[in-house]
């Protein structure tokens, strides 16, 4: 029953496909796996691409086909003209993995390019963040003036965009405590054209991926030029999930790992919709390291790809040609039992820590690694919530003990309550060396309604980056800018290769009250104070002076009385015999205002 | 209301006045008698886990070190045969094995009271990268001690680091980064690991090198420190005093304590494991020494492990040190202790939050009763009442003089009494840079050694105080005499409780000896008793009589009394300028200035002891 629906679905899609929805809609799906195995790690790279051949207009997302046509309404409703979203659980280490194909910090990061005659950005810029929240079951939707910055220097376009058009908007934002998990696989998974159902995609089983070190699910959104002068324009929309399994936790230390251990399951039918299905396995490691067998190898065509300076080896399967219901593995066997690979670090890589402790000072420091053999250039985004008061006399940036003096220095200060701090620093690091950017702040006091849930866990402070052009493409992954597919970077060589490296989260301990005793501290407080307050304040400005008693007439006496009763006393208190003891000072003489002010 | 303004509350202050004497004395033995109640069990609570989150002993603890930790012990003794520095390539090779990154840290200590003497040291550590994204840590630490550390060996406790590093790396379930860190000499590289992971110098600047970290994990939340000196131990002794009385918060105490219970391992605190259904009086004696063990080691201010160094950083760690079985009894093999490593470590791994809910003030009476702050306190509290009230006694017999000479107000030199206060406060900044001066000029000139120059330092700073006393006490008459008085013990008051605040046990013991004297120096007793009590009371020979009493205990004889008065004085004033240790910063910088006073008013003649005026 099952294969006669899916028998029909396919007629279907195939007669629709055949009666010129193709030559109709003019766009185009692809889904591309790259795998990358490196020191007791896998990386595994799904990137599901759609290619549209049109214009970004006010009306283009009125007819979806492949485009996810719910997505498409919050980019034409917002007039947005890129965008680039990821929520990522873990931390990519630059230093022993290289460089992923689209970076990602711990968290979810918002960034988006406005189209310039767009009227109030800020307002479109939250009510995205608003729609895209209930897209993508994230909380997107905390995102709002006090955690979005706009940098200058950082972030350009990366899509095509008009020579005399002005310049467009750009709004960006990391929510670092954002958890990823499966409740923003399921919604991430209606964007694609064949869901989780067929293809690729497939692999996708919530119960695999979210046991791996990195997990990052991305969706990014922008126009492109299509064909070599740009004479055409096109809409592109790349949803990537990017995983690192840890084979010590995955294979117990075994070295050998297949797909059907990473993911639970083999591989099966292509999606019927995909133009182009390619799985791609970087093998260039299989020469010197410890030697694996590929299987099946006869599927593969060995590729050798030279792309700035460096040659990687490529094993590429076209999986679309997969034309049977059995589902196939591909495995990986070594031929030692442990592999112990030495591991050769990126050009740039950055580590980042809060030194000093206690709760008075504190700084920020940035270590930016260059290992290549010429100065490079280096632009540092710090992106520091307002309650961290961070000074900008307090930047120093050293090269060994020496000072070096930034290029360019960008700094936006933040206000309490309505927008974070904003650093740019651009930088040219020497040669073979390592730069330290550090910055002091002050640990602020929060209101007590402003501190969250478990509010000693500490604060977060979202992730830096460093961006960065590297002349050479050692461990560099992503296609070239101008190309939309993995496969298109194979011999792609550029002047330069865009890097961007997004550094680990902070945790700061921010002066937390002791919540679980607001009565006691109300209660004796007000105790304190009231008990305290009156006395101190009498024996402060007041001065006590021994009065005799003097001898009152009849009359005086009696007017006295009067007014007692007249001025609002308690009768206990004016009824009170007024004569004491010569020498005496009592507290009721007091009242009467027998006691001299000063 | 007008418990304040009322005057006739004042009719109570002759009260006071006319009997302080009794008053002050009977504070002064309430508060030794609140002390010695502390331990009995009617007054101290028993211990509980506040933090929810850590739900010890809930998981199922699966790690089985005995085989790893059996091949790891057989390298280690080939390995340090060939040398007694740190193998640091040997345990990077063991971590690169095991899929780990590894890092050496280099420190440098420039002896700070010798002639340029430079001491190197390298730390080993290893980071198993959680799941998360590195935002916390927790550390598991060992001190690497070779053959000629002179302490008892560490080699158990590498053996099982390395082995239980290797079962941690296969868990997926880290939440924190976990950091196993080996150091080497003893405090030094901790202190010098820790400086180095936060980016500061706790001592003072260019003494120690803390250098630079290659690599790091988050903010650490808890530390562990292993000494195990065997592989087959009599108990589990859990450590907790920290550098300046600094104590662990008492949730991860508990904990370890705990797990240890269900691990069934002997465990103890101060060596003194808990002895069940002990008759009350013996329970009692049982408390009172384990908690004055506990105030006597507190009241040093010097961690009695590398555990102590990690709390200035707000970082909660204990050392667990295993002593060594002797006979073929019941023992705790390494595999129990594994246990316990692995569910202290997973309870912690759960944590959302820091440690924060428990105490951070306690005295520890067994191994799971305590004394919380809320009681220990009123024994300082009434230690510097009697010297408030004291004040407060000679405050209004002072006005009583003046009201009744109130024609002849201005023969009040306030001046003067303000000069003699600040001479008394310089001489204690003098005398703090005593080891710094004598070091530099004595073995120059008399080729004395450190320890030799440093003593006849503060002896010679000592003697010129007393002499400068003398010259002092010609200067003032009797009404600033008793103006200085009160000063004196205001601020003696204040130091006390300000110490209190961070170090109750240094604190008590100071005031044990410091208000009687403040208090009996007004007394009727004859001059030279109480200049005797005085210089008693004189910090240096404070310190002489109790070095003496304890190497006469431990050695019978008081042969080595001076030798080894000369060298605690030396390593506390390196701790200070190593560790930024208050050990000496408080002797010199807070007491001194007061007893100098107080000394001063011992020898000055017309001295009016504090008589009541009597209406």
């Amino acid at each position: 029953m099952t294969n006669f629906w899916i028998c029909l679905l396919t007629l279907i899609g195939n007669l629709v496909w055949a009666s010129g929805a193709r030559t109709h809609y003019k766009d185009e799906y692809h889904e591309e796996l790259f795998i990358k195995p490196f020191n007791g790690y896998v990386y595994t790279y799904f990137q599901f691409a759609t290619i549209w051949e049109t214009e970004l207009k006010n009306n283009t997302f009125d007819h979806c086909h492949l485009f996810p046509r719910s997505l498409g309404e919050l980019i034409q409703r917002h007039s947005v003209q890129e965008l680039h979203i990821s929520m990522t659980k873990g931390l990519w280490r630059h230093e022993t993995w290289g460089y992923p194909v689209k970076p990602a910090p711990p968290g979810a990061e918002l960034w988006a390019w406005f189209k310039p005659e767009t009227n109030n950005v800020d307002d479109e810029w939250r009510s995205l963040a608003g729609a895209l929240s209930g897209l993508l079951c994230a909380s997107l939707n905390f995102i709002d003036g006090t955690n979005t910055i706009s940098p200058k220097l950082s972030l350009r376009p990366t899509g095509a965009v008009l020579a005399e058009a002005s310049q467009p908007h750009l709004r960006y934002a990391i929510l670092p405590r954002e958890i990823v998990c499966t409740e923003n696989l399921t919604p991430w998974k209606k964007l694609l054209p064949c869901n989780l159902k067929k293809g690729l995609s497939a692999l996708l089983n919530s119960d695999h991926i979210y046991n791996t070190a990195y997990h990052s699910l991305g969706i990014h959104f922008r126009q492109i030029c299509l064909g070599s002068g740009c004479e055409k324009v096109g809409l592109e929309l790349v949803l990537s999930v990017s995983l690192v399994y840890d084979l010590a936790i995955v294979g117990r230390f075994q070295t050998h790992w297949s797909i059907q251990r990473l993911f639970g399951q083999g591989l099966g039918r292509p999606c019927p919709l995909a133009k182009s299905t390619k799985i791609i396995i970087d093998v260039t490691s299989n020469r010197t390291d410890n030697q694996f067998t590929l299987k099946p190898l006869n599927k593969f065509d060995m590729m050798t790809s030279s792309r700035g300076g460096v040659t990687t080896r490529l094993a590429v399967m076209d999986a679309s040609l997969h034309d049977s219901d059995s589902l196939y593995n591909i495995e990986f066997e070594y031929s030692r039992k442990k592999m112990f690979p030495v591991n050769v670090p990126p050009f740039v890589y950055a580590s980042r820590y809060i030194t000093g402790y206690g709760q008075e000072f504190g700084g920020i420091t940035t270590k930016i690694h260059n290992r290549f053999w010429q100065p490079l250039k280096v632009i540092l985004l710090e992106n520091i919530p307002w309650f961290v008061p961070t000074y900008l006399h307090t930047l120093k940036v050293r090269h060994g003990d020496n000072d070096l003096k930034p290029l360019r220095i960008e700094f936006w200060p933040g206000k309490d309550r309505e927008r974070p701090f904003c650093l740019e620093v651009m930088l040219e690091i020497p040669a073979r060396s390592v730069v330290t950017v550090s910055i002091e702040f002050d640990y602020a006091f929060l209101k007590w309604q402003e501190y969250p849930p478990d509010a000693n866990h500490g604060f977060y402070m979202g992730a830096a980056s460093i961006t960065a052009v590297l002349p050479s493409a050692r461990n560099y992954t992503a296609p070239p800018r101008d190309k939309t597919l993995l496969i298109d970077s194979i011999n792609s060589t550029r002047t330069g290769h865009l890097i961007r490296v997004t550094t680990k989260t902070l945790i700061i301990t921010l002066p937390t009250p002791d919540f679980s005793m607001p009565y006691n501290v109300i209660c004796l407080a007000c105790t304190v104070v009231a008990l305290a307050f009156g006395p101190l304040y009498n024996i402060t400005t007041k001065k006590f002076v021994i009065i005799k008693n003097e001898k009152k007439g009849l009359i005086r006496e009696l007017l006295a009385k009067v007014k007692k009763l007249f001025s609002k006393e308690s009768p206990a208190e004016a009824e009170r015999p007024s004569s004491h003891e010569a020498d005496d000072i009592r507290s009721e003489e007091c009242s009467e205002g027998r006691l001299k002010s000063e | 209301m007008g418990l304040l303004t009322d005057p006739a509350g004042l009719r109570g202050r002759q009260v006071l006045v006319n009997n302080h004497g009794l008053i002050c004395g009977v504070l002064y033995f309430a508060s030794l008698v609140w002390f010695c109640l502390l331990a009995s069990d009617q007054v101290n609570s028993a211990t509980y886990l506040s933090e929810n989150a850590l739900l010890p002993g809930l998981v199922v603890l699966s790690s089985d070190v005995t085989t790893d930790t059996k091949n790891y012990l057989k390298e280690l003794d080939v390995v340090m045969k060939e040398s007694n520095r740190i193998p640091t390539a040997w345990i990077r090779g063991k971590f690169t094995q095991m899929s780990i990154e590894s890092y050496v840290h280099n420190f440098t200590l420039n002896y700070p009271l010798g002639r340029g003497q430079r001491f190197e040291g390298k730390n080993v550590y290893g980071i198993i990268r959680g799941g998360g994204s590195s935002t916390e840590a927790i550390v598991l630490s060992v001190p690497f001690r070779g053959d000629d550390s002179g302490f008892p060996s560490t080699t158990a406790s590498l053996a099982l680091l390395l082995a239980i590093t290797k079962y941690f790396r296969e868990q997926k379930y880290w939440a924190k980064d976990l950091i196993m860190l080996i150091t080497e000499h003893e405090q030094l590289g901790m202190q010098a690991w820790l400086e180095a992971y936060h980016g500061v110098t706790c001592g003072t600047k260019g003494v120690l090198e803390a250098g630079d970290l290659p690599a790091r994990g988050g903010s650490i939340q808890a530390a562990l420190n292993l000494e195990l000196h065997s592989t087959k131990m009599k108990y589990i002794d859990v450590k907790i005093l920290g550098l300046n009385g600094q104590l662990p918060n008492l949730d991860l105490v508990n904990l370890v304590h705990r797990i240890c219970s269900k691990e069934r391992s002997r465990h103890s605190f101060g060596n003194l494991e808990k002895v069940h259904n002990l008759p009350p009086n013996e329970q009692y004696f049982h408390s009172l020494y384990t908690m004055t063990f506990m105030v006597l080691g507190q009241a040093t201010g010097v961690p009695d492990g590398n555990h102590g160094l990690f709390h200035r950083f707000g970082i909660e760690a204990v050392t667990m040190e295993g002593h060594e079985a002797d006979g073929n009894g019941q023992h705790i093999t390494l595999h129990h202790v594994g246990r316990v490593v692995e569910g202290v470590f997973r309870s912690v791994n759960n944590l959302l939050e820091r440690f924060h809910q428990s105490y951070f003030f306690y005295l520890m009476t067994d191994t799971d009763r305590f004394v919380s702050i809320g009681y220990y306190i009123p024994c300082v509290g009434m230690m510097v009442g009697a010297l408030l009230i004291r004040a407060f006694s000679l405050h209004v017999s002072l006005r009583g003089q003046i009201d009744d000479s109130i024609n002849s107000k201005n023969d009040y030199n306030t001046g003067g009494v303000f000069i003699t206060g600040l001479l008394c406060f310089l001489t204690g900044l003098v005398v703090f840079q005593i080891p710094i001066i004598s070091t530099k000029i004595l073995p120059v000139y008399f080729n004395f050694s450190t320890a030799k120059s440093v003593l006849t330092g503060f002896v010679g700073i000592s003697i010129a105080a007393l002499i400068m006393v003398e010259i002092l006490t010609k200067v003032l008459g009797p009404r600033e005499w008793t103006l200085l008085s009160i000063a004196s013990l205001l601020y003696l008051g204040t130091m006390i409780l300000a110490v209190a605040m961070s170090n109750f046990s240094l604190a008590f013991l100071s005031s044990i000896f410091i208000v009687p004297m403040a208090l009996l120096v007004g007394s009727k007793l004859p001059r030279f008793v109480r200049t005797l009590i005085c210089l008693l009371c004189q910090p240096l020979l404070l310190l002489t009589i109790v070095i003496s009493i304890s190497t006469y205990i431990h050695f019978g004889d008081l042969d080595r009394a001076v030798q080894t008065l000369a060298e605690t004085l030396v390593l506390t004033s390196v701790d200070t300028l190593v560790y930024g240790a208050t050990s000496q910063v408080i002797p010199i910088l807070a007491y001194t200035p007061g007893w100098l006073m107080v000394y001063v008013l011992c020898r000055a003649k017309h001295v009016t002891t504090a008589k009541p005026k009597k209406d």
